[in-house]
């Protein structure tokens, strides 16, 4: 389970962007976080990962709250720049990001993702791809690491239809088998597979 | 069986080394630079010979050295910024000492061998004539600048990955640090230089207060990329 109680986070002192913003996730539960743009979407998933200074009272996976740990059971699929070696192939990223993994066949998981070309796999640095591709590679970089908890900044940027499709299939045996998801996005595109929304637009103070 | 700590410096090591092979183009890049700096300092000390020129030569060699290499750690993390990856990088659930250390091997391996490449071009295009014993204990010194040089750069490379005036910002960081290093390595190679005969019974020991802060400096920056948690 995931709680997060009281996270504040300010630009400046004296100039919060939210404020008193407390909610949870259980397994097996996909929670969408809305709001217009600049309300703190994103800066919230990135202050979760550790990559920003949060305020909070408690913030804590399976009852743990080191951000080391966190950080192990968490996977963060950032909105536009998934964080690839830029002059690494598709491959090469993956095998990084799975430690070089024996038991896990790169190759038949990017065909999957509809990478299946050699050249796309194995020449092409990530840093040509397009960023419907590059979303692609980024789920199957999620599916692979199986890690408990998805931080997932709309995650359907870029991707097409039969993306889309792809990954709500993803995102529905993840939750089958115990995962929490945390998803920002503007669309009700998971609208069946989420089980509470949080408007983070309320948790805004009032600037009067 | 290999403790999970080699087997993990091993695959990071690997990775690191065709991460800074795949960038070839910024090496070669900061190479040809370094190059034209040596014949710039080759033709504007054309008509210098003797002590002079000798004094100037290890002058100009750590200038050279210093700006090329800087020209290189302001450039070899761009591809950082274009998709956050030292943000991924930091998140890893990876020991962040092991990171910072492969990641900055291959690049002091460059480092060390771009420079002494350098200086020999330089010695050969201004016609010194160095005794080989005299040059080694030279390019000892030299490395053990880039020792403590280049970790710095690689930390202040990395600090200001993220920033938009990084070219403004890197320098302002990175000289001041780098300074009292250049200027304790410099004075070392002049000791060396000027009592060769001298030295030559203890030819390291000018080289030890430059060791010792370029020790100082690695680990300083070791230290700093661990708490570099909020990029």
């Amino acid at each position: 389970m995931f709680i997060a109680r009281n996270i504040a986070w300010s630009y400046q002192r004296d100039q919060p962007l939210f404020t008193n913003l407390s909610f949870e996730i259980k397994p097996g539960e996909m929670c969408h976080l809305r709001g217009e743009n600049g309300v703190g979407k994103t800066t919230l998933l990135r202050g979760l990962m550790g990559l920003l200074d949060l305020s909070c009272t408690e913030a804590s996976l399976f009852h743990k709250t080191d951000i080391k740990y966190f950080q192990a059971n968490t996977s963060f699929l950032p909105a536009e720049s998934p964080g690839f070696f830029y002059h690494f192939s598709a491959q090469n990223n993956l095998k990084f990001f799975t430690h070089y993994s024996d038991t896990i066949n790169i190759a038949n998981l990017l065909t999957k993702w509809g990478l299946s070309h050699p050249y796309l796999q194995n020449t092409l640095n990530v840093g040509m791809f397009s960023t419907g591709m590059k979303k692609r590679l980024a789920c199957a970089k999620l599916e692979v690491q199986k890690r408990a908890l998805w931080l997932l900044d709309e995650p359907t940027h870029g991707l097409d239809q039969q993306g889309i499709a792809l990954q709500q299939q993803l995102i529905m045996k993840h939750l089958a088998s115990g995962g929490m998801v945390l998803y920002t996005s503007h669309t009700n595109v998971f609208t069946s597979l989420t089980s509470h929304t949080i408007n983070l637009s309320d948790f805004q103070p009032s600037m009067l | 069986m290999t403790h999970p700590l080699t087997h993990e410096l091993k695959q990071l090591l690997l990775f690191f080394i065709s991460s800074t092979l795949g960038q070839k183009e910024q090496a070669i890049s900061a190479l040809m630079f370094g190059i034209s700096l040596v014949i710039l300092c080759a033709l504007a000390t054309e008509n210098l010979s003797g002590p002079p020129l000798r004094d100037l030569y290890v002058g100009l060699s750590f200038i050279i050295t210093l700006i090329t290499l800087s020209w290189f750690f302001m450039r070899i993390f761009a591809n950082f910024f274009i998709d956050r990856t030292l943000e991924t990088l930091m998140i890893l659930p990876r020991n962040h000492h092991l990171i910072f250390v492969s990641c900055t091997c291959p690049i002091l391996i460059f480092a060390v061998t771009s420079s002494l490449l350098l200086t020999w071009l330089l010695s050969h295009f201004l016609g010194l004539t160095l005794d080989l014993e005299l040059m080694l204990t030279l390019g000892l010194s030299l490395a053990v600048y880039v020792f403590g040089l280049t970790p710095l750069g690689i930390l202040c490379g990395l600090l200001t990955t993220y920033d938009r005036d990084n070219s403004l910002l890197f320098p302002l960081i990175y000289f001041p640090l780098a300074t009292p290093l250049t200027i304790v390595s410099l004075q070392s190679s002049k000791v060396i230089w000027h009592n060769f005969e001298v030295v030559m019974s203890n030819s390291i020991a000018p080289i030890i207060l430059p060791a010792c802060m370029a020790g100082f400096f690695f680990c300083l920056s070791l230290l700093l990329f661990n708490t570099m948690d909020n990029t």
